[in-house]
C-alpha cells in the first residue's frame, strides 16, 4: 500500500502532521477499494474524454 | 405559488410581478432568520426588475411562463455586479463582471432575481453546515440539515420563499437537498445545461439544474436553462401506460431506512397502477462506481482550488481534509478512474435496453440532524457524507439525467425522496413519469410551517 505520509511530507504548501493523521485512514480505505478496480481495466481501454465518447 | 400557477395568475392580471416579488421578499424577511437560506437578498433590484416585467406584460410582451416570476440563484452562479461567494472566505469580496450562461438565459425568460442562496462551502459537501455563513436549516425540522451542497436552494423552495432556485450537482448536490427538503430537483444530462460562469468543483462531474416545488415547474425551469430545449412540460393528464420502469434487485434497497424503502416501493406500485410495466433489473457495482467518483472528484477539486491551497485557515475543516486527500492522489490513479468511467458508462447503458427508466431511493435516509457525523441504518453505522451520497455520486460519473422528487414522509414528518434515472438526453421522459407519480401520490400538498 502507498505510504501516504511520505508523499504528504514532500508537498508544498505542507500539510500539517495532525491533518495528515486524519486523512491517512480515509486514503487507505479508498486505496483498498480502488486498486482491485484498477487491475480489472482491460488493456487498451481509453480514458473517457467527454459525453460524445459514450452517448 | 408554483411557477405555473404564477404564470396563469400573471396573465389573468390577478397578480402583478411586483406583488409576487414583494410577497416573496416579505416571506424571506420573516423566514430567513430561521432558515439562513439566503446569503444575499436583492430587495431594491428585484422590485425594479418586477416593475419592468409588469410593464413588459402590460405591453403584450410574453417571455414565457417564467416572465415576472421570482427566483434565486445558488451563490456560486456568477451574477454581474452581485456578490458571489461560493459559500467561501476565498470569494467573500468577489463581484463578477459578467453573468453565467444560465443567468443570461433565465433573465431572457423574464425571471426576477430575489437573491443568492447559501450552500455548503465551495459546494464541496452535503450538509450545508457552512463555517463562514452558518448552518442552513431544513424547513421541515430546523434542527436538521437541508442537504447539500445546494441546501439554501432546497430550503428556500421548500419553504415557499421562491418557486424555483438553481442548483449544482457534482455528487448529489441537487438531488440530496431535493430529497431532504421535499422538492423536485433535476440533474440533467452532463453538459445539457451550460456550466460557463458557474464556479467549478468537479471539472468533469459538475451539472447544473433547477430545484422547484413541482415536477412540471422543474420542466419549465430546465427548458429555460438548457441548450437545445424541447420545451416539453407534462400535460395535466399524463399517460405512462406501457413505460418500462426498472426496479433494481441489487444495491439500492440493501442498506436503507425501512420508511424510505416502503415509500419508494409505494411509488413503484403507483407507477404499476398507472399502467407502467415494472421490470426487475440488476445494476452494475455502484459501490465501485462511487469509488471511481471519489477519486475523480478528489483530484478535480484540487485542480480547481490549487491557487488557494496556501490559505489553509480560510477553509472549513471538512473541505480542507478533502483537498488534502486530493493532493495525494497520483495522476495515474485519476486517469485510471477516467478509464473505469468509460467501462461503467458502457455497462450501465445496457440497462436502457431493458427499461425506460429506473426507480431508486434518492437517499437511503431522511434528513440527519445538524452536526450529526454518523447515521444509523439498521444495524450499521455509516459516515453521514458517504451514506448520503451512496445513491447519487455515481450518477454524476455516468452523466445520465436524474430526477429527485418527494414520494412520502417518515413518521417524524420528514420528506422521503425518490430518484428516477433515464438514458442520456431523456429528461422529458423523467419529467413525464415524475409528473404522473407526483399527481398520483399527492404528497406535495403537504408543506412545512416555518412562519
Amino acid at each position: 500500500m502507498t505510504d501516504w505520509k511520505k508523499i504528504a511530507a514532500a508537498l508544498e504548501p505542507a500539510i500539517p502532521g495532525a491533518d495528515i493523521e486524519k486523512i491517512v485512514p480515509v486514503l487507505e480505505a479508498l486505496e483498498a477499494a480502488f486498486r482491485p478496480l484498477q487491475t480489472s481495466i482491460p488493456p487498451g481501454t481509453d480514458v473517457w474524454t467527454g459525453p460524445e465518447d459514450t452517448q | 405559488m408554483t411557477i405555473l400557477e404564477a404564470a396563469v395568475a400573471l396573465r389573468a392580471k390577478k397578480v402583478s410581478s411586483l406583488e409576487l416579488t414583494t410577497d416573496a421578499l416579505r416571506r424571506i424577511a420573516s423566514a430567513n432568520r430561521r432558515l439562513n437560506a439566503f446569503i444575499t437578498v436583492l430587495e431594491e433590484e428585484a422590485r425594479a426588475r418586477a416593475q419592468t416585467c409588469d410593464e413588459e406584460i402590460a405591453r403584450g410582451m410574453d417571455r414565457g411562463p417564467l416572465h415576472g416570476v421570482p427566483i434565486a440563484h445558488k451563490d456560486l452562479v456568477l451574477t454581474k455586479g452581485i456578490h458571489t461567494t461560493a459559500g467561501s472566505k476565498l470569494f467573500s469580496d468577489f463581484i463578477p463582471d459578467h453573468d453565467a450562461d444560465i443567468v443570461t438565459k433565465l433573465n431572457d425568460a423574464g425571471v426576477v432575481l430575489l437573491g443568492k442562496t447559501g450552500l455548503h462551502e465551495l459546494a464541496y459537501g452535503i450538509t450545508s453546515n457552512n463555517p463562514h455563513f452558518g448552518a442552513i436549516h431544513n424547513p421541515w425540522d430546523l434542527d436538521r440539515i437541508p442537504g447539500g451542497s445546494s441546501g439554501g436552494s432546497g430550503a428556500a423552495v421548500a419553504a415557499d420563499l421562491v418557486p424555483m432556485a438553481t442548483g449544482t450537482d457534482t455528487g448529489g448536490s441537487i438531488r440530496i437537498p431535493a430529497s431532504f427538503c421535499g422538492v423536485a430537483g433535476l440533474k440533467p444530462t452532463y453538459e445539457r445545461v451550460s456550466r460557463r460562469g458557474v464556479l467549478p468543483l468537479g471539472l468533469t462531474l459538475d451539472h447544473i439544474g433547477p430545484l422547484t416545488r413541482t415536477v412540471r415547474d422543474a420542466a419549465v425551469a430546465f427548458h429555460a436553462m438548457a441548450d437545445h430545449p424541447s420545451g416539453y412540460v407534462p400535460p395535466a393528464q399524463v399517460d405512462i401506460r406501457g413505460l418500462r420502469i426498472g426496479l433494481p434487485q441489487n444495491y439500492y434497497f440493501d442498506r436503507i431506512d425501512v420508511e424510505v424503502h416502503a415509500a419508494v416501493r409505494t411509488s413503484v406500485q403507483t407507477a404499476a397502477a398507472l399502467g407502467a410495466t415494472i421490470v426487475d433489473v440488476r445494476v452494475p457495482d455502484i459501490d465501485a462506481l462511487n469509488v471511481v467518483g471519489r477519486v475523480l472528484l478528489l483530484s478535480e477539486a484540487v485542480s480547481v482550488l490549487r491557487p488557494h491551497l496556501g490559505r489553509r485557515a480560510d477553509f472549513g475543516t471538512d473541505v480542507l481534509a478533502l483537498l488534502d486527500q486530493g493532493r495525494l492522489i497520483p495522476a495515474a490513479d485519476y486517469l485510471d478512474a477516467q478509464r473505469l468511467r468509460r467501462i461503467f458508462i458502457h455497462e450501465f447503458s445496457k440497462l436502457w435496453t431493458q427499461a425506460d427508466c429506473v426507480f431508486t431511493p434518492a437517499t437511503p435516509i431522511a434528513a440527519p440532524k445538524i452536526g450529526q457525523t454518523t447515521v444509523q441504518i439498521g444495524a450499521a453505522t455509516d459516515d453521514t457524507r458517504l451514506a448520503t451520497t451512496r445513491f447519487a455520486r455515481g450518477i454524476n460519473v455516468l452523466g445520465v439525467p436524474a430526477l429527485a422528487m418527494p414520494c412520502g414522509f417518515t413518521q417524524a414528518g420528514l420528506p422521503i425522496g425518490l430518484q428516477i434515472l433515464a438514458a442520456p438526453l431523456q429528461e422529458d421522459r423523467l419529467l413525464r413519469i415524475g409528473a404522473a407519480i407526483e399527481d398520483a401520490l399527492g404528497v406535495i400538498s403537504r408543506r412545512p410551517n416555518v412562519a
